[in-house]
């Protein structure tokens, strides 16, 4: 027997890592990651952040391809006589108003958010996990028509589910969403318009803001939060609320959003893109969201079918 | 998250930190596949308490410096070992005072009371003296030798891991070794071939 051989004994033994010590250092690090600005790790950011990194991957990577591309392409829509700002901040009142006027879903903390959506913004889904090396950097397949159902943990304390089915498959794919995670019944977000625009903003680091196109945290975030949670009406007025002030939205008549139903959007036009969130063009309450490419192309859209509050993962309201 | 299903071949780390760059989040699947084998060569070395918060800390700490990963790397561990060695570095007293006292005592400071009666058990004459030998190691031979026989990582990637030449992993390495032979002389069969 080696020296070495006998070092190797010694605290052999040594236990595994508690599960609770796990989970909070992962907790710790999921919080620096939505809070990159804040170098001091245990100065907590908001959970709702922490979306599974699966939902955001299309979302983040649109950003990233944003701030990378050099060309400035602005402006798009803004010659177009239908867009105009004063009709995107009617837009967005109109909705707060219908938002406000609903009342509080209510539930319990081992409940989960139930959201059914169909659209190519979570086209990547696929693309990203470990099966497809190269896929994640592609850009997302227009053509692919993807159907998503998720239940989300109320409080994020359970073990969640997605599940995806592209179109034409015959069964689902099934994604674990291990807890703890975040929450997807959000009524821990502002509920005044200012805090509101302030979180939507606060996620951005000074560096990293300097390269970001006014408006596209505050629609990419909004985008983020309304995707596959759930938002208290006075949160969700705060949020159209918020997004009412930012400089340079306008609005777009007569969309169809990705379950062809009609709708009138508001959108902000950034360098590379133009992203949209849409609306009943009557009720006003939000149907999904889009991202145009320079050229007027759709480059990922989404549109929620069904939002509930159930009691186990799996089941359908 | 992970695949109910089994799929193909994990991305590489060093794809993943690429992608990180973008989306932060991606950067949890570095702590998923290699959190726990940080956090038993933390615990190897300070024990479990201490280990729980410095394996946190490495993990924060990559994710921070993620951006000067090399990209040519595929196995994120040598840096984040090289991380934990620098973070353990704060506790190198209480490290040293409990190998002395496993050294003299024969019970090992870092077994949690939770532990079996076995545990906590006198431990072998050469196990207190390799006790005693890691107390009194400097601290870059300690690095190199515990990296080497606790978490297996090859010369290059020690010298990766701690930033230094590996010239100066061999040297530390056969010094650290020597010392050890040395000690357990007269206890053990020792297979005296020097294989470093």
């Amino acid at each position: 027997m080696t020296e070495l051989e006998l070092l190797r004994g010694l605290r052999d033994d040594v236990a595994p890592a508690r599960r609770s010590a796990l989970d909070q250092g992962r907790a710790q690090l999921l919080n620096a990651m939505t809070a990159p600005a804040q170098a001091v790790p245990r100065t907590p950011a908001p959970r709702f952040r922490l979306r599974w990194r699966i939902a955001t991957a299309a979302a983040l990577a649109l950003v990233a391809t944003a701030i990378a591309a050099p060309a400035v392409i602005g402006g798009r829509g803004a010659d177009n006589p239908d867009i105009t700002r004063t009709d995107a901040v009617f837009v967005l009142t109109a909705a707060a108003t219908a938002a406000d006027a609903q009342q509080p879903v209510p539930e319990r903390p081992d409940q989960y958010v139930y959201v059914a959506s169909t659209g190519t913004v979570h086209g990547e889904t696929f693309a990203c996990e470990p099966a497809a090396r190269t896929a994640c950097t592609t850009v997302p397949d227009p053509d692919m028509r993807i159907e998503r159902q998720i239940w989300g943990s109320v409080d994020g304390t359970r073990d969640g589910l997605l599940r995806t089915r592209a179109d034409g498959a015959q069964g689902w794919d099934e994604f674990a969403l291990e807890s703890p995670g975040p929450r997807a019944y959000l009524d821990n977000l502002p509920t005044d318009p200012q805090a509101m625009l302030a979180h939507l903003r606060g996620t951005v680091s000074g560096k990293d803001r300097k390269y970001s196109a006014a408006g596209m945290q505050e629609f990419s975030r909004a985008r983020d939060l309304l995707g596959e949670n759930y938002l208290p009406p006075a949160s969700l007025a705060a949020l159209y609320q918020a997004l009412a002030t930012v400089p340079g939205i306008t609005v777009t008549q007569d969309v169809t959003d990705a379950a062809d139903r009609l709708g009138v959007a508001v959108g902000i036009d950034v360098p590379t893109a133009r992203i949209e969130l849409i609306f009943e063009p009557d009720s006003y309450t939000y149907l999904g969201s889009r991202v145009l490419n320079p050229d007027g192309t759709i480059d990922q859209e989404t549109a929620q079918l069904r939002i509930a509050i159930v009691d186990r993962v799996g089941q359908q309201p | 998250m992970k695949l109910l299903a089994s799929a193909g071949p994990a991305v590489a780390d060093n794809a993943v930190i690429e992608r990180s760059h973008a989306s932060p989040e991606e950067f949890a699947a570095i702590y998923d596949r290699h959190a726990e084998a940080v956090h038993r060569y933390l615990a190897r070395r300070v024990g479990q308490s201490a280990a729980d918060d410095l394996m946190a800390e490495t993990f924060l700490e990559a994710f921070r410096i993620r951006a000067r990963y090399d990209a040519g790397r595929a196995d994120a561990r040598p840096w984040l070992y090289g991380i934990a060695t620098n973070l353990l570095h704060r506790h190198h007293r209480a490290e040293t005072r409990q190998y002395r006292a496993l050294a003299r005592t024969g019970v090992d400071p870092t077994h949690d009371d939770t532990d079996t009666v076995a545990a906590r058990l006198a431990a072998s004459t050469s196990t207190r003296r390799i006790a005693a030998v890691l107390a009194k190691l400097p601290i870059g031979e300690r690095d190199v030798l515990l990296l080497v026989a606790w978490e297996d990582l090859g010369y290059a990637e020690v010298a990766h891991a701690l930033d230094i030449p590996i010239g100066t992993v061999r040297s530390r390495l056969h010094n650290a070794r020597r010392r050890l032979r040395k000690a357990l002389a007269d206890l053990n069969p020792l297979d005296h071939s020097d294989k470093d």
